[in-house]
């Protein structure tokens, strides 16, 4: 892969609360190329959304962000104002969880694509709104004329989201940034979308960074993985290795919890670690079935895995034999 | 990449949650009501607001018997007389004792402004209840009535009202009871009919609690909240509004006296003797004060969730 | 009629039953005409996606609503005349863990809600024995809603609705809203609670892999009627009605392979319901004109599994 279209590279983001600064990401590294599709995975509270957030510089007054990120070359962390607001919108396009969040209810949803398109593009109004009409037929609402003066609430929600993605869409992004893009959509609906999402990038070989905890949505479209929790990335790679043939204990654990694969689902117990009161060591080592002495004394380091990374004890060359397999919980 | 440290022991299993942190100490429970004074105890603003609320209603009680002088007792020969030894807030241009008279003034304002939040809640909050847990039919008819009065100011009421009874304290309490506590209905009825469809509600009523006490226990302390923001504009306004009335003399007449009226009458003359207006309005700015930081801190306190 | 195994009496049962909301050209048939019964014990899923009046159906079976006709009966009486005590014994969960408890309120009187008149000892010893049965700590009884996580939250919800030994509970989507391994947790805590207190269950949900883990029997509904009822793994796996089908195409396996090979959706455009004819024709890939003219009723094509669709 040449020079990515996205590098991330040790970000951090702390955040003001009440109880003090609380460690939402804890350095994050991660490369995505053109027409690439790569999906930061990860319970509630694993900090997927506060990189989301960092890298396009939405994050409070307070939050405190380091490390660096750069998209086409671009520096996003630090950026002026100024040029975050291009780039948003402009290089770097997002849809986030809830579509009805993302559209104004005062206005049209013609006009609400447009204007990414006329701020971005530089259109006039007609050529803009000639713009969202394209756009909105390429998410797979052909009669796009019809609906530009249509208001968010006349549409049902599968229609809400595809409009959100074509305010996305409307101003050519070389990158997509995806919050949950199916969580407030029934399955069918939910399908469609995905379809459409794919078929989008292929065809205008735009990357796709997408956040979300549900690994259907990561098979289908996802080529890289990154699972995070507790702020850090346990475990990153290809979808086929991180789906078919995890490696930490945590990826496994979420696998084994979905119900539809033949046997009963597995919980993980416990609960996610209050982000202000860590444990020592591994954050995972409480709820982990293989966890071992050093786990909850030191913080494991990254291990180089067929192509990607686990950062897990287990895969240390001193472990013991046979301890990274996957044996019986 | 430096070797990995520890001997053979660091390799061993762990038993589960082993290396789980220990969980935060528990607290104990207690009633929600317990909590609120709890957490109001914590305010201190909250805490002084009630200190200085509290003192100034005692000075009102009591004020009047503190010095000799009757508060309407006219001293001809002692006009305008900057505070002293006698007059410890000094006399205003009939010679009266300021310091009495600002605290029986004290006893009037603050009765229209308890008046006004009783009203308000005995009346306002009572009513919008009822249309908000009625069925449509009874909050339409009620609403519509509601609607019908908000369009009359207050001062024409009360204009009206002064010129049927007389003037003085008694018509402004009418006033207020007749369209002060309108848009407390319209608050409490809306607060209501969105606490209803709230599944705690639903489950409340599912776990076959009567309708009274699934609203005591859930409506009322939920709503509660807007209400007490709602008084702390509501009570103040009635208070100034009777000033105002008694300004244009058809409030509180001579020799009585609330902190409005003291204050109007003494704003011609302000420049060359403050005092008539500087005593009466430091009581009715610090008691506004007061209420504020109250009634901040209790809707503050009635929430268990950490501010923002 | 869409009955269970052979019962004398089922133990909660809708009756035609209908739910209307507006009137005139606002109305909205959110349930209409469903017979559906739940024997002691047994847990029925229901699937459908929103709109399709899942959630109206859950509360009329509850007892929260009052029906528009039809009728709901608990053990052969109807719900409505029952007295209060009685009602109870049929409980909702809800879907949104952060609106089924009141912020206001410690967990130890959210759970103890339903009984009334308690002394604090033994209030405090009620709390601590229903906190600890859905797995949470007893010395959580002093915290607050909002420092509990999602899936505390229900189990908290669970607890308040377990404290008046209820017989039926009708859990309306109450996983949707988590994580799926916290979804796991609550699964498992659900089917242990069911088998030690003999709990019926109607569990509501659109996640069909999630529904064949904990129901026997599955009803798939849309716009106010059900379309198929019967055995979990039959109407998940060998569906009958083209709209169910649709649904089980739509589940994403976790396999990339498998995720992209996946063939398009068979469903059509527009989803408006028509007024005559089935419901579900203009959507259907199978479509016939019989279809369009007569509204299919629910028949059993095979033993215990039936369809509402001419060409099943």
């Amino acid at each position: 892969m040449s020079a990515p279209l996205l590098a991330v590279e040790e970000l951090c983001v702390q955040l003001p609360v009440p109880g003090g600064p609380l460690p939402a990401v804890r350095s994050v590294s991660f490369a995505l190329g053109a027409g690439e599709a790569l999906a930061l995975v990860g319970e509630s509270g694993s900090g997927k959304t506060s990189v989301l957030l960092a890298l396009l510089g939405l994050l409070g007054p307070g939050a405190v962000v380091t490390g660096s990120a750069r998209c086409a070359g671009r520096p996003l962390l630090g950026a002026a104002e100024a040029d975050l607001r291009r780039i948003r919108g402009g290089l770097i396009g997002t849809t986030l969880q809830d579509p009805r969040a993302a559209l104004d209810p005062t206005q049209p949803v013609g006009r609400q694509v447009a204007e990414a398109a006329a701020l971005h593009l530089r259109l006039g109004a007609r050529a803009a709104l000639d713009r969202a009409a394209e756009v909105l037929a390429e998410c797979g609402l052909p009669q796009g004329r019809a609906l530009l003066g249509r208001y968010p609430h006349e549409l049902s929600g599968g229609m809400r989201q595809r409009v959100a993605l074509a305010m996305a869409l409307a101003a050519e992004p070389r990158l997509l940034l995806a919050d949950e893009p199916t969580a407030a959509l029934d399955p069918t609906v939910a399908a469609e979308v995905l379809d459409l999402l794919a078929r989008l990038q292929a065809r205008r070989g735009m990357g796709l960074l997408l956040v979300t905890h549900d690994l259907g949505v990561v098979a289908r479209l996802a080529d890289q993985v990154a699972v995070m929790y507790a702020g850090r990335i346990v475990e990153r790679g290809a979808a086929g290795q991180v789906l078919g043939a995890p490696r930490h204990p945590y990826t496994r654990g979420l696998l084994r919890a979905l119900p539809g694969r033949g046997e009963p689902p597995q919980p993980i117990a416990g609960a996610p670690p209050d982000p202000l009161r860590l444990p020592s060591g591994c954050a995972f080592a409480p709820r982990c079935p293989r966890a071992m002495g050093i786990c909850a004394r030191e913080e494991p380091r990254a291990y180089a895995a067929a192509g990607g990374l686990v950062r897990c004890w287990l895969h240390d060359p001193a472990a013991p034999e046979g301890a990274d397999g996957d044996g019986a919980s | 990449m430096e070797p990995a440290p520890q001997g053979a022991a660091a390799w061993l299993p762990l038993p589960p949650f082993a290396a789980a942190p220990p969980p935060a100490a528990a607290r104990l429970p207690g009633s929600y009501w317990s909590g609120v004074w709890r957490r109001f105890r914590a305010d201190r603003a909250a805490v002084a607001g009630l200190a200085g609320l509290l003192l100034i209603m005692l000075l009102c009680v009591c004020g009047p018997w503190l010095t000799p002088w009757h508060f309407d007792q006219i001293h001809l020969s002692a006009e305008n007389l900057p505070p002293g030894a006698a007059h410890w807030f000094g006399t205003d241009r009939l010679g009266r004792d300021i310091f009495a008279r600002t605290w029986m003034g004290g006893r009037v304002s603050l009765l229209v402004g308890v008046t006004a939040a009783a009203i308000d809640l005995g009346i306002g909050a009572v009513y919008g209840a009822v249309a908000g847990l009625g069925g449509p039919l009874l909050d339409a008819v009620l609403m519509r009535v509601v609607d019908t009065l908000y369009g009359i100011p207050f001062l024409l009421v009360a204009i009206l009202l002064l010129t049927v009874v007389g003037p003085g304290l008694r018509a402004i309490v009418l006033a207020i009871a007749l369209v002060n506590w309108l848009g407390m209905a319209r608050l409490v009825r809306g607060q209501v009919l969105q606490l209803r469809g709230e599944p705690y509600v639903l489950a409340a009523r599912g776990l076959g609690l009567p309708p009274w006490r699934v609203a005591l226990r859930h409506l009322l302390p939920n709503a509660l909240g807007p209400m007490l923001v709602w008084l702390s504009f509501n009570v103040p306004s009635a208070i100034f509004l009777e000033a105002f009335l008694s300004y244009l003399g058809l409030g509180i007449q001579p020799p009585l006296a609330s902190w409005g009226s003291l204050i109007s009458s003494a704003t011609e003359t302000f420049r060359l003797f403050p005092y008539p207006l500087l005593f009466p309005a430091a009581a009715l700015s610090g008691a506004m004060l007061a209420f504020y930081a109250v009634s901040d801190g209790l809707r503050d306190a009635l929430d268990p969730r950490p501010r923002r | 009629m869409a009955m269970g195994p052979a019962e004398a009496v089922p133990l909660l049962q809708a009756s035609a039953l209908r739910r209307y909301y507006g009137a005139g050209r606002r109305l909205v048939r959110a349930v209409d005409g469903v017979d559906l019964s739940l024997g002691a014990g047994e847990a029925l899923g229901l699937v459908g996606e929103s709109g399709c009046g899942k959630s109206s159906l859950a509360r009329t079976m509850a007892g929260i609503e009052a029906p528009t006709s039809g009728e709901v009966r608990l053990s052969g009486r109807p719900l409505h005349a029952l007295p209060p005590a009685a009602r109870r014994r049929v409980q909702l969960l809800f879907q949104d863990p952060f609106a089924s408890l009141d912020p206001r309120l410690p967990l130890e009187a959210a759970v103890t809600e339903g009984l009334p008149g308690l002394g604090r000892a033994e209030r405090a010893r009620e709390a601590a024995e229903l906190l600890e049965a859905v797995g949470l700590l007893g010395a959580d009884a002093g915290r607050f809603p909002h420092e509990l996580s999602g899936g505390q939250r229900q189990r908290v919800a669970l607890a308040r609705a377990l404290a008046v030994q209820p017989q039926v509970l009708v859990a309306d989507e109450p996983l949707s809203a988590l994580d799926a391994s916290v979804r796991a947790q609550l699964v498992r805590l659900l089917a242990g609670i069911r088998r030690d207190r003999g709990l019926a269950l109607l569990f509501i949900a659109h996640d069909l892999a999630l529904v064949e883990e904990v129901a026997g029997r599955v009803a798939v509904m849309r716009a106010g009627r059900l379309v198929e009822v019967g055995p979990a793994a039959a109407v998940l796996h060998r569906p009958l009605h083209p709209y169910t089908q649709a649904l089980a195409a739509a589940v994403l396996p976790t396999d990339p392979v498998l995720a992209r090979a996946r063939p398009p959706l068979p469903l059509r455009g527009d989803t408006a319901v028509p007024a005559r004819g089935c419901p579900f024709a203009p959507r259907c890939p199978l479509v016939a004109e019989r279809c369009r003219a007569e509204a299919p009723e629910l028949r059993e094509i095979a033993p215990g599994h039936s369809a509402a669709c001419h060409l099943a």
